[in-house]
């Protein structure tokens, strides 16, 4: 094969390259969405925390085995002294041979059995009933800084949001359920993930909205539908009610339901005049110009 | 841990990188944003396996493409909508942001019609500035085929440009 080097491709002309510049110049997104944008995989990550954890085994096993290594040290030395002691006693060697470990594990209670404790959904499959929320702290360190702490704190998010909740159409009706009440475990749908805490209900959303997207990402509109109807009955005001109802639009287009999908698509527009989705909701069914 | 950048860090340097190799790869402008957001979910998710040493950009042109061919399938369907869809009268503007507007048109018209590897390789070198080495690496092939990819691509590109521009500067 003849040698071919960087010498022996002689660059783009003048005019290609500044073609491909201008090119290059027009290509990215705007100052807007990139926040917009970055305000979103933030929040995304809140809420695939156990997923990470996945990614990163490593680390966590030496860890957490460094820590289930010295609470099986403690309890070899705490059986070390008690056979002392026991000398003394004499017949109670046995019996308490047996306890040891356990005090051990006991005494460290808040350091390896919290730690052991806290990996274990990880044999799990990930996402599911242990919720983010375990494995948040731990991570702290890798979570986005500024504009994820906004979008993450649901008291600044839906204040931000000045959008009334009855402006798009809700597809299940809204019961009367107070709106800022996180979502409980008596609202959560049983196979969704159980949010016991304020500070998870984004990434109850989160969850809701993620399972909708694969819905439509494996062509089960009807699934996304139901997804996000949940969403809609349980966080009616949610602080991702835009992207609920644009992502509604969406299903119902793919589920061949055009004429709702417009009126979604038209409710959402006056509703959502500035939404960085407007533009996209407003072509989404575009080609289906008239019901089948 | 020093030399590992953040999630903001690499947000912020490389989210038009991401975005130009997302066009690149064929993902539609509708999509772009839910691609981007997909390939950063997965940055963080794997930054703690990140050799520093290695080219940030390469990896994550791995990454982005793994995730676009994720979404192909999906894109595809949606593209041809999009595709049919009217297009919105373009607002008037100065006669010189008019002009590069038509050169980024006419520059993506012609990436257009170029083999999707001479176009990732023109781009990730001409218009991202990586090094055959990186792009190498990013592409997973040898670094002679880049050099020859590359200069395949210029010409071709150079020659559809001519094509396309006809005798108007």
């Amino acid at each position: 094969m003849s040698e071919v080097n960087e010498s022996s491709v002689s660059p783009l002309n003048e005019r290609a390259a500044s073609a491909l510049a201008a090119y290059g110049a027009h290509t990215g997104l705007s100052p807007e969405v990139k926040t917009a944008l970055r305000a979103r995989i933030s929040a995304s990550v809140a809420a695939q925390t156990p997923a990470r954890i996945d990614a990163a085994p490593a680390i966590d096993v030496r860890r957490s085995a460094v820590r289930v290594g010295v609470a099986l040290a403690a309890a070899a030395a705490l059986l070390l002294a008690i056979r002392f002691v026991a000398r003394d006693g004499d017949d109670a060697v046995r019996g308490d041979a047996e306890g040891a470990p356990q005090a051990a594990y006991g005494a460290h209670d808040d350091d390896a059995g919290g730690e052991v404790r806290t990996r274990s959904p990880r044999a799990d499959a990930p996402g599911r009933d242990q919720g983010p929320k375990a494995m948040a702290p731990a991570h702290d360190a890798d979570a986005p800084e500024p504009a994820p702490l906004e979008a993450l704190d649901p008291d600044t998010t839906s204040g931000a949001r000045e959008t009334p909740r009855d402006l798009a159409p809700t597809p299940a009706p809204t019961t009367s359920k107070p709106r800022r009440k996180p979502a409980t475990e008596d609202e959560a749908p049983t196979n969704e993930p159980r949010p016991a805490a304020v500070d998870t209900t984004l990434a109850a959303e989160l969850e809701l909205m993620r399972s909708a997207r694969a819905a439509l990402r494996r062509d089960d509109p009807e699934a996304a539908l139901r997804h996000l109807s949940r969403h809609a009955s349980t966080f009616p005001g949610g602080q991702l009610l835009e992207d609920r109802e644009a992502l509604r639009v969406q299903a119902l287009c793919d589920a061949g339901r055009v004429d709702d999908a417009r009126k979604a698509a038209q409710a959402f527009a006056n509703a959502h005049p500035a939404s960085l989705h407007v533009g996209r909701v407003k072509t989404i069914c575009e080609e289906k110009r008239s019901p089948p | 841990m020093p030399g590992m950048p953040t999630l903001d860090e690499v947000y912020r340097d490389q989210v038009d990188f991401v975005v130009r190799i997302a066009r690149q790869l064929g993902v539609p402008p509708a999509h772009v944003e839910d691609v981007v957001h997909e390939v950063f979910i997965v940055v963080h998710r794997r930054l703690p396996d990140y050799e520093p040493r290695g080219s940030l950009r390469s990896w994550l042109y791995g990454i982005t493409k793994r995730v676009v061919m994720h979404h192909r399938r999906h894109a595809q369907r949606l593209q041809a909508r999009e595709q049919r869809a009217p297009v919105p009268a373009p607002p008037r503007e100065p006669d010189e942001a008019l002009a590069r507007r038509r050169a980024a048109q006419a520059a993506e018209t012609c990436l257009a019609q170029l083999d999707e590897d001479q176009r990732v390789v023109l781009v990730l070198s001409d218009l991202e500035g990586m090094t055959a080495p990186e792009i190498a690496e990013a592409v997973g092939v040898k670094l002679n085929t880049v050099y020859s990819r590359l200069r395949l691509a210029r010409r071709r590109f150079e020659r559809l440009l001519a094509e396309h521009t006809g005798g108007q500067q």
